[in-house]
């Protein structure tokens, strides 16, 4: 019932809008006629007399500067009623929000040490002051709050206290709902509070790519509740995903320090943003049974893949092939791929091999890889830097005084 | 076309409300992949507010950046007093001259942990656009943020105009910018706005104004068609390879931020990269607007040359589609009504004299025509006004919003036309007077800037 509400509402502003503008381009026709007729009734245009005789267009031109005085006293009337609103709400809105907030905070800490009847008499009188929709968002926000601040007993509490409040229907309207916020309020519940049987819906939610304001908190939302199905699901569908999403669904996954992940799904996907989810991944976990499965990636096409690749590959190298491979990759590698390769081979157990690469890359490369490329150089073979002082190529003599600069 | 503008802006600026309205972009600073930035900000005579300005950028919120102030040759002590505020030493910083600037004399960091991420360039005297090049020389990260070095930048700035970069699959973002605010006469303590008041200058109220039309409508209607071509000077962020690819600012014009832009933009379509300038409707960057009827008029002078200077130079790109809407749309709509308004205007008031002269006018058609032009105006400004009280409701109580509208009234008879005499003059310099090319002094009173215990 609620759902079939919000899109009453929901459509009813619009067609409101539509409405209103049609009346504004009829009314400028009717400004413009001696009569003019509604349906079956026909009206005299009062005003005609007063300007019969003029253009046509100077009738529009009266018209539209009476609409846009009209409309400018309204817009301003609405924004003084907008900020006298705005004021009264966040009045309102603050004083709800540390009722609650310090009303449940209280009850949570408190609740083992209350006898039923107290318990009973606080829950009481804070439905006093839920009497709307409005009031139960601001609970949820809330217990959100509390929920995704907290560990143990408390974090346990607030689901509970969720669930003892009935507000799984209005959870559900809202996830229908047309109106994106929503739809947020409910994903974000939905996600921290781990309530499953919307997985479909919100995998739906996921697919509409044109809509972004919804994909990312779907995707969200699909990880936390269950991060291994849902992302073979996300994989199964091509969901794509931007860099964005990426750095968001990472962040949630260590937030919420999950570890059941199909990586090798990830790392065998054809689609970029899964790739390299799952390539971050691997490196961010420590995956080195993947380290083959990567490798390939270090001459993907894609510039993004193709960093992670060599990031990822170089925290897994221990082999003497590793640092070769990794030196043989270096010509097709970008920014942080680069710097990762020449901190990574100037650790390996071959140094001779090391000092050469280090050296070229000091000789040949911009000053960006130049210096990095001294500061590993330093570590290894103190004199090859002393060599480099004296170099004739001005930035390589810049470079090695930035390195021996002790003040830097 | 102002219609048109304020309905797009307003669904565009719906939208990002929607989707960024209660996200804390502070969830950004454990991301694993966020691109790195140097803050660029040139300094000339700036000592008495430096050092202030250096604070509020130390505390900004992001991980992995740094800030470059670079002394342009100041007369006065701007380099001594951060030398000496910040503990600074001379150091061998290595850097490639991939854009010609003048002579670096010295680069200085602190040997101080807490300022680990200042760095202070000094060199000779070369101009605001100069000085950043320098800076885009020494900086050794993905992107760049442009700033005038007395603006306020709110704490989370960088984070928000980061985001963009990293949000759009389908495009390469090359430049974002966000909306700058008049921070006259607003409380300011340690380097921050903690209340925004209605400026008490009469000029500053006029500005206020303008900058809601031109950033919350005019600039949010370019972004949803994805044809913005300006970034303000005074805060945007840069794809620092993509700016050292087209040569970095230019400095032989006046409008080096508009001509950057377009520049970068002309060589993304040249190379058929697909790409996108964003901007963020959201209040991050305050600045102080000229109170003095001369430093305005110098201002604004200057804006015009630096349009005109822009638009002479990319004159192949109007009305060409291999330009796409930036060819098609944006650039004329620069000719037209940045550029030549002012002149049509002018030659409309010409006209008009001429016509009344000769007694070939009607007195009603001339009273409507006019009727409609203010009573638009004053329709559009509303508008502005109230997005900006549904939106982000900076100014706050009745006695503004009366103000506001009393000022809204007013500018049709006193701003415009002054505004209008400022196009002119500067077309006007650009054309006859060529020896013309400086910024001129502006003069800034600072802010009243309080300090906690």
């Amino acid at each position: 019932m609620k759902t079939i509400k919000f899109y009453l509402e929901y459509w009813g502003t619009r067609l409101f809008y539509i409405i209103f503008i049609f009346l504004i381009c009829y009314g400028s026709y009717c400004y413009s006629v001696p009569k003019f007729s509604i349906g079956s009734h026909a009206f005299k245009n009062l005003l005609y007399h007063a300007h019969n005789s003029q253009a046509i267009w100077l009738y529009y031109l009266e018209y539209f500067i009476f609409i846009f005085l009209i409309l400018t006293a309204l817009t301003f009337m609405l924004t003084l009623y907008y900020g006298v609103d705005k004021r009264r709400k966040e009045k309102t809105h603050n004083r709800y929000i540390n009722f609650y907030m310090s009303s449940l905070l209280s009850y949570l800490f408190m609740k083992n040490k209350l006898p039923e009847k107290e318990k009973k008499q606080r829950k009481a009188k804070f439905k006093k002051f839920v009497r709307n929709d409005y009031s139960k968002e601001l609970i949820i926000n809330t217990l959100l709050q509390i929920h995704s601040q907290t560990v143990g007993e408390i974090h346990n509490d607030t689901e509970l206290i969720l669930h003892e409040l009935k507000y799984d229907n209005l959870i559900r309207s809202y996830l229908y709902s047309p109106y994106y916020r929503h739809k947020k309020i409910a994903l974000s519940v939905i996600s921290e509070f781990k309530i499953h049987g919307v997985e479909k819906y919100i995998l739906g939610l996921a697919k509409r790519e044109s809509n972004r304001l919804l994909h990312t908190d779907a995707l969200v939302a699909l990880i936390r509740l269950n991060t291994y199905e849902n992302l073979l699901q996300l994989i199964k569908n091509d969901v794509n995903i931007s860099m964005w999403e990426v750095n968001v669904i990472i962040d949630n996954i260590e937030k919420d320090k999950i570890r059941k992940i199909p990586y090798k799904e990830l790392l065998h996907s054809n689609n970029k943003g899964m790739l390299l989810l799952g390539i971050i991944l691997s490196r961010l976990h420590q995956k080195q049974e993947f380290k083959y499965d990567i490798q390939k990636y270090i001459e993907y096409h894609n510039d993004n893949i193709m960093e992670e690749a060599i990031l990822a590959f170089a925290s897994f190298a221990g082999d003497k092939s590793d640092f070769v491979y990794l030196r043989n990759s270096y010509n097709k590698a970008t920014g942080r791929g680069k710097l990762s390769i020449i901190r990574t081979v100037s650790h390996s157990p071959d140094t001779e091999y090391a000092v050469q690469f280090l050296e070229w890359v000091a000789i040949n490369e911009p000053i960006k890889y130049k210096t990095e490329a001294l500061r590993s150089l330093l570590t290894i073979n103190i004199g090859r830097v002393a060599m480099l002082k004296d170099s004739e190529d001005p930035l390589v003599r810049m470079a090695c005084n930035e390195i021996l600069d002790i003040n830097i | 076309m102002y219609l048109i503008t304020a309905i797009l802006s307003m669904m565009e600026v719906r939208r990002h409300i929607k989707k960024s309205g209660n996200f804390d972009y502070r969830t950004m600073l454990s991301f694993p992949k966020l691109p790195s930035v140097s803050i660029i900000a040139p300094a000339y005579n700036e000592e008495k507010t430096i050092i202030e300005n250096i604070k509020c950028l130390l505390s900004l919120q992001y991980l992995d950046y740094e800030i470059i102030i670079v002394n342009d040759g100041s007369k006065d002590s701007t380099l001594a007093t951060i030398i000496e505020h910040f503990g600074l030493i001379k150091v061998e910083k290595a850097y490639e001259l991939k854009i010609p600037c003048a002579k670096i004399r010295g680069i200085y960091q602190s040997t101080n942990p807490a300022y680990h991420n200042l760095l202070v360039i000094d060199k000779e005297n070369g101009g605001k656009a100069d000085a950043l090049n320098a800076g885009v020389n020494v900086s050794l990260k993905d992107l760049f943020l442009a700033i005038d070095v007395d603006c306020i930048i709110e704490p989370d700035a960088i984070l928000k105009m980061v985001k963009p970069f990293i949000e759009n699959p389908a495009y390469k973002v090359i430049a974002s910018g966000g909306v700058i605010r008049v921070a006259n006469s607003c409380e300011v303590v340690d380097g921050r706005i903690v209340k925004v008041n209605y400026p008490m200058n009469f000029w500053a109220k006029f500005q206020v104004l303008e900058y809601f039309r031109a950033f919350t409508i005019g600039r949010m209607a370019w972004t949803k068609m994805n044809g913005l071509l300006m970034i303000s000077g005074a805060f945007g962020l840069f794809d620092r390879e993509v700016a050292i690819k087209v040569g970095g600012y230019d400095k032989t014009t006046v409008g080096e931020d508009l001509e950057l832009v377009v520049r970068m933009r002309k060589y993304m379509y040249e190379t058929g990269t697909k790409h996108k300038v964003a901007f963020i409707p959201d209040p991050l960057c305050w600045t102080e607007v000229p109170e003095s009827y001369k430093i305005l008029s110098r201002q604004r002078n200057r804006w015009t040359r630096g349009a005109i200077d822009t638009i002479k130079k990319h004159k192949n790109m109007f009305l060409n589609p291999k330009y796409g809407i930036i060819g098609m749309a944006s650039f004329p709509y620069w000719v037209i009504y940045e550029w030549l308004t002012p002149i049509i205007e002018l030659l409309g008031i010409v006209f008009l004299i001429f016509l009344i002269i000769l007694n070939l006018y009607s007195l009603k058609i001339i009273v409507l025509v006019l009727l409609f032009v203010i009573t638009f105006s004053f329709l559009f400004s509303t508008i502005a006004i109230f997005i900006e009280a549904y939106t982000y409701y900076k100014y706050r109580g009745s006695k503004y919003m009366f103000q506001a509208f009393l000022f809204v009234v007013l500018e049709m008879f006193i701003y415009q036309p002054s505004n209008l005499y400022f196009s002119l003059s500067g077309n006007y310099d650009y054309f006859f007077k060529k020896n013309k090319k400086g910024w001129g002094s502006m003069t800034r009173t600072g802010f009243t800037s309080k300090k906690t215990n």
